[in-house]
């Protein structure tokens, strides 16, 4: 990561973070649970370009972002457009958190890239999996948070 | 009479959420653009008595823009809306001449407090 933290710590970290963002933007409670997303599923990512060489990404199903835009929304539908851009922005959020978060505790400023969205699993080019924490939500959706080393730090 | 703002964001949502924070409040949203660029240009049209302004976005950042903007308006009333906590980067803000900083997800009072800060500095 140029580590500099060990994975647990980092781990505890994502756990804290994305528990309590998806709840306050979202209004969603998650519970950890070893699960792989199964259903019709989205990705929402994003790459740091500075501090930690790593990448962030959220698996879950459809219907998780559906639900996470409608509340962020207070509006009782929404099109792909807006689960598109809504999920970019809670995600903003939680990146912005976690970045904070590892910056407290490493001492070491990060930033990030816009996040992109994509129907389906997706993973970066050049990048491996680091570790993951998987979550059922309140409604019984799989969700899948993902760190990863860029390639080149193997 | 109300003041107005021009949102710099690449989200929309962020637009969205001003619209809806600033409701009945004495700011209205008088702009919006996605990027610095964009941001440079709409700024000496519209005029706004301060400008939101994100810090990642496409092309230019939110920091790069605000020094643009400072650098042909020093009295221009900046907000910076962003994700990215650092001390480090609210200094390097404030360097610039930046008058307050709202960390995402905002809050209508975090919002208000900052908009208002801007609006007595001088």
């Amino acid at each position: 990561m140029d580590v500099v933290m060990h994975s647990k710590g980092m781990e505890d970290i994502f756990d804290q973070v994305i528990r309590r963002v998806t709840k306050q933007t979202g209004g969603i409670s998650l519970y950890r649970r070893e699960l792989l997303p199964a259903e019709r599923v989205c990705t929402v990512f994003v790459v740091f370009d500075k501090g930690f060489r790593m990448g962030i990404s959220l698996c879950a199903e459809e219907i998780f972002f559906t639900r996470l835009t409608q509340y962020m929304m207070q509006e009782d539908t929404a099109v792909p457009q807006d689960i598109e851009d809504f999920t970019k922005e809670y995600f903003n959020v939680l990146c912005g958190e976690i970045s904070y978060r590892l910056f407290q505790a490493a001492d070491i400023a990060s930033r990030f890239k816009i996040p992109e969205f994509r129907y389906g699993f997706y993973k970066p080019e050049n990048y491996r999996e680091y570790f993951a924490v998987s979550y059922i939500s309140d409604e019984n959706e799989h969700v899948r948070l993902t760190m990863m080393r860029h390639e080149n730090l193997e | 009479m109300g003041k107005r703002l021009m949102v710099v964001d690449d989200s929309r949502v962020v637009l969205l959420q001003m619209q809806k924070l600033l409701e009945g409040t004495e700011f209205e949203v008088a702009g919006y653009c996605r990027d610095g660029e964009e941001a440079l240009d709409l700024y000496g049209k519209i005029q706004p008595d301060i400008v939101t302004m994100d810090i990642i976005m496409p092309g230019m950042d939110g920091l790069e823009t605000a020094e643009a903007i400072l650098e042909d308006d020093p009295e221009a009333k900046i907000v910076m809306v962003s994700s990215l906590a650092y001390d480090g980067t609210i200094r390097e803000a404030e360097g610039l001449g930046v008058k307050a900083f709202v960390y995402k997800p905002i809050e209508k009072s975090d919002l208000l407090d900052a908009l208002e800060k801007a609006s007595e500095e001088s």
